[in-house]
């Protein structure tokens, strides 16, 4: 099992008076891929900012490689990359000169410098851009160079803050991929997104919140059933053929509560424990059904996300 | 390139090679379009003068002067480069990277805090270094009359030009590494390049605080026209005073610097450092000590009857009272830091714990060895102020402290207690701007009356500024001061005048109000006998000891008929700080103690009303 990479215990932060982060606890290990979601203010940035140590906390730790960020030692950030939601970047340079500059900051060899910039240019679609200003780069572009400058040093742990949010379709298709890629990679990554559909992607763990309290933590799986609140789990039931009166046969099954059928595809909703749907599938082929597919439908991260009792959604 | 990233950045910010060329070249060539003109003119006009050509040795000494002149020009320049434009690059700079979140990428590299903060000040103001470049090289010139073409030497010697450089070089080193610490603290406030306003305003506030004017004293307007008009001081000539203003300045900006390094990474937070607070104090302590032992007869002003020691350590008092805010705001910090540490299961420094009652203490210590070490008896015309001075010094010390250390240590990390290095200046100009001037304080005769005025206008101040947390106190300050250093003095002339009467008058009267019986106005009645026959008198006792009779009202609002230098109250320095004016009359009952006990009441309430506001802190929930 992979060593826990990022940590963070109890952590609190206020503004003034305002309560931002309230207790947040997790904890990520290398291959795991956090998808932060919640509403404006929910405190998402505020946890991704303390996390990489820049927004001090009022109590609370974060540890990165189970090492205490201390913010006067230059090294305790090393291995942690953020890229926040407003690209922080020189605009009179050009995207050679801007990143020359951040691999001179983590005191890269040039050669090595030339070879990353090159490498992560290309992998960012921004190889055409190489000599270009930054200020006349767009949205998406500076996103995408500021990604290029936060993985530009290989972190171990990298937190992006709404990574995605000035791409095209094409570029987000790309993104994901690319993060996933990193996941693979074994670093331990948060994105802090709205875009639900891409983080059920490619996540591996997601994390609620709400009034900078975490509502929900945990695997995919785990978040999409947990948002599901009645006993029951539906499966999708696809038939070689189109049956009469399939409906009637399928309800006088014990464990079946409810049947729907659209053709050759059924919608059974069973108890919601594992044995109750073996016994279903069991039933269907001692019937006779010509049965090709049997799944449990996942109820959506959007559908989890909305279930789960935020009360603003954006 | 490998130490300094910062320098390819700036340099590439900067528009590169050929922008820096260009402006260097664009300013050499004004000046000897200048130089050129100003010849040229005086050639001319000479036959217009005298009635004849000039000969070629006339022209050789009208070159000669034209040269010196220009090189004036040039030192004026430079002075504008490295004092003004240097810290303003450097703060420009951080403010950029703050707004665009730069900085917060440079924190997230590997670099030492050093390595930024000496990034910012090599390579930010790399124009300004460009310019200043060529102004040296210019002025060299004309020192050396290098090229014998245009020009003969200026009469300057070239050790003493480059002497001056390294004056300037060390000056600008302060500024900038002040201007860097100040722009990391609060990158978002416009207001500390309002403290040049400080440096420039005639040295009113240095005058009165020793160790200022030691660390200072060459950032005087006067100084800096009589560079413009005569060029670069000499080192030969400023002697064991200038090596100690050298050695300040350079001991004061390695802690800027050191200070800005750990402010570079250090998020939020304190200005200072719990280690670099405690130097700062130490080091201003030292400087006041060294000041008035190398520089005794700049404290005199020329007049060997003027008591001026006891109100410089006074103000110095006050002084090192504010910055020990910063040492006193940093260990509330660390104190806050390591408890939460301890809370989630990290290693808790054993000196955490008591650094509510050593820092206080040990700032304690620092400052009564200052005022003893400072209070040379040959310097005091009146001894007993000396001893005053002394007696006063733990209590003008423990009072900040044992207000400010719980006030900084329940405010949640990120808030603000820290003195901006504007207040340090600030509250000083509040009192008259010459010893001479606050001569009428000590009309008690006991010395320890200006003390307590000092301490009190300082206290207030302080705890005003902490209580405004939002850091626009500091410009607001910065302005509210201004307007009061300028406004002062010229009170401080009308007050002198009341004194002058009162000390004339029995020693019982100070302050009287009349009521007229008929209208029922007030008046002042300084001078009119038959007004003062009707007049209800308000009598304050003085110090001789006949007990306070009544608290007079103040006579500002005299009517018309009142002497006009009779309705500028004492009290008016009360109403600046509202609550002196309790203290005031308190002190003048000749001892100085309740005064400050009233004035420690006063400002624990006032600081008991803010605390009620704040946000209470949230206790660490320990690991179970």
């Amino acid at each position: 099992m992979s060593a826990t990479l990022l940590e963070l215990d109890r952590v609190r932060v206020r503004y003034g008076s305002f309560l931002a982060v309230d207790d947040v606890t997790f904890a990520l290990r290398g291959g795991d891929l956090l998808g932060m979601i919640g509403p404006n203010g929910a405190g998402k940035t505020t946890t991704l900012r303390a996390a990489a140590g820049l927004q001090p906390i009022t109590t609370g730790s974060v540890k990165i490689m189970g090492e205490p960020i201390h913010p006067d030692r230059a090294d305790s950030r090393a291995p942690l990359g953020f890229t926040p939601d407003t690209p922080a970047v020189y605009e009179t340079l050009t995207v050679a000169q801007y990143l020359q500059f951040i691999g001179d900051c983590y005191s890269m060899d040039r050669p090595l410098i030339k070879e990353r910039i090159d490498f992560w240019l290309d992998q960012l679609w921004l190889r055409d851009k190489r000599d270009a200003p930054v200020k006349s780069l767009s949205r998406g572009m500076r996103q995408r160079l500021a990604v290029a400058r936060t993985l530009m040093p290989d972190p171990f742990v990298v937190l992006l803050d709404e990574p995605a949010a000035g791409l095209d379709p094409g570029g987000r298709l790309q993104f994901r991929q690319l993060l996933a890629s990193l996941r693979d990679q074994g670093k331990a990554i948060i994105v802090s997104s709205h875009i639900l559909a891409d983080l059920a992607e490619y996540c591996t763990h997601i994390l609620i919140m709400e009034r900078g309290r975490v509502l929900r933590f945990g695997t995919v799986a785990d978040i999409s059933g947990e948002s599901d609140a009645s006993d029951t789990t539906q499966y999708a039931v696809t038939l070689a053929a189109r049956l009469g009166d399939v409906e009637n046969r399928l309800k006088s099954f014990a464990k079946v509560r409810a049947v729907r059928v659209d053709g050759e595809k059924l919608t059974l909703e069973l108890p919601r424990d594992k044995a109750a749907a073996a016994e279903a599938l069991k039933g269907l082929i001692m019937a006779g059904l010509p049965v090709v597919e049997f799944r449990p439908i996942q109820v959506d991260l959007e559908q989890a996300y909305l279930r789960s009792g935020i009360a603003q959604v954006d | 390139m490998a130490f300094n990233p910062f320098a390819g950045l700036h340099y590439n910010l900067a528009g590169g090679r050929n922008k820096l060329i260009l402006a260097a070249g664009a300013y050499l060539v004004v000046m000897l379009v200048g130089w050129y003109v100003a010849y040229s003119s005086a050639i001319t006009s000479f036959p217009l003068r005298t009635g004849r050509p000039p000969s070629e040795l006339e022209k050789s000494a009208i070159s000669s002067s034209t040269s010196a002149g220009t090189l004036g020009w040039v030192a004026g320049a430079e002075c504008l480069f490295l004092l003004l434009m240097v810290p303003l690059a450097v703060r420009k700079a951080v403010v950029t990277d703050y707004t665009s979140g730069m900085l917060e990428s440079h924190r997230l590299t590997p670099l030492s805090g050093v390595r930024i903060a000496f990034g910012y000040l090599s390579s930010a103001p790399i124009l300004a270094y460009c310019l200043y470049a060529a102004a040296v090289l210019l002025g060299a010139w004309l020192c050396v009359d290098a090229g014998r073409l245009l020009t003969m030497p200026a009469g300057v010697m070239l050790q003493h030009w480059f002497g001056g450089q390294a004056l300037l070089l060390m000056m600008s080193f302060l500024a900038a590494s002040a201007a860097l610490l100040l722009a990391l603290h609060a990158p978002g406030k416009k207001g500390a390049p309002l403290l040049i306003f400080f440096f420039l305003g005639g040295g009113s506030i240095i005058q009165l605080v020793p160790g200022l004017r030691l660390l200072l004293g060459f950032a005087t307007a006067s100084i800096l026209i009589s560079v413009v008009t005569k060029g670069l001081p000499s080192i030969s000539g400023a002697g064991p005073s200038l090596i100690a203003s050298a050695l300040a300045q350079i001991a004061f900006s390695v802690l800027f610097f050191a200070a800005a390094a750990r402010k570079v990474r250090v998020v939020g937070g304190s200005l200072f450092g719990l280690n670099h607070g405690l130097l700062l104090v130490l080091l201003f302590a030292v400087v006041t000590v060294v000041a008035i032992c190398v520089m005794p007869s700049a404290f005199s002003f020329g007049d060997p009857d003027l008591d001026a020691l006891s109100v410089q350590l006074g103000a110095s008092l006050a002084v090192a009272s504010l910055i020990a805010y910063a040492p006193l705001a940093a260990a509330a910090d660390q104190q806050n830091a390591s408890e939460n540490a301890a809370a989630f299961g990290e290693r808790r420094s054993a000196r955490s714990r008591s650094y509510i009652v050593t820092i206080p203490l040990l700032l304690t210590a620092l400052m009564c060895a200052m005022v003893m070490l400072g209070s040379r008896p040959d310097l005091f015309v009146d001894l007993s102020k000396a001893k005053a001075a002394g007696a006063a010094a733990p209590g003008s010390v423990t009072i900040p402290a044992g207000t400010s250390l719980p006030a900084g240590y329940r405010l949640p990390p990120g808030s603000v207690v820290n003195p901006d290095g504007s207040i340090t200046f600030n509250p000083v100009p509040i009192a008259p701007h010459k010893p001479e001037k606050l001569s009428f304080f000590s009309f008690t005769g006991d010395g320890a009356l200006p003390l307590a005025i000092l301490l009190m206008l300082v206290m207030d101040i302080a705890i005003f500024v902490v209580c405004m947390r939002n850091q626009r106190a500091a410009v607001l300050w910065v302005g509210i001061a201004y307007v009061v250093f300028r406004v002062m003095p010229l009170l401080a002339d009308g007050v002198q005048e009341v004194f002058d009467d009162l000390r004339e008058d029995s020693q019982s009267v100070v302050v009287t109000t009349a009521v007229s019986p008929a209208d029922g106005h007030t008046h002042g009645t300084d001078d009119d006998e038959n007004f003062e026959a009707e007049a209800e008198h308000h009598i304050i006792e003085s110090a001789a000891g006949e007990g306070v009779k009544n608290t007079a009202s103040n006579a500002v609002d005299a009517g018309a008929d009142g002497n006009s230098a009779r309705r500028k109250s004492p009290l008016f320095f009360g109403q600046v700080s509202p609550l002196g004016t309790a203290i005031l009359c308190l002190a003048r009952a000749g001892n100085p103690w309740p005064g400050l006990a009233a004035q420690a009441l006063l400002t624990a309430a006032f600081v008991g009303l803010w605390y009620r506001g704040l946000p209470k802190p949230i206790p660490a929930a320990r690991p179970a």
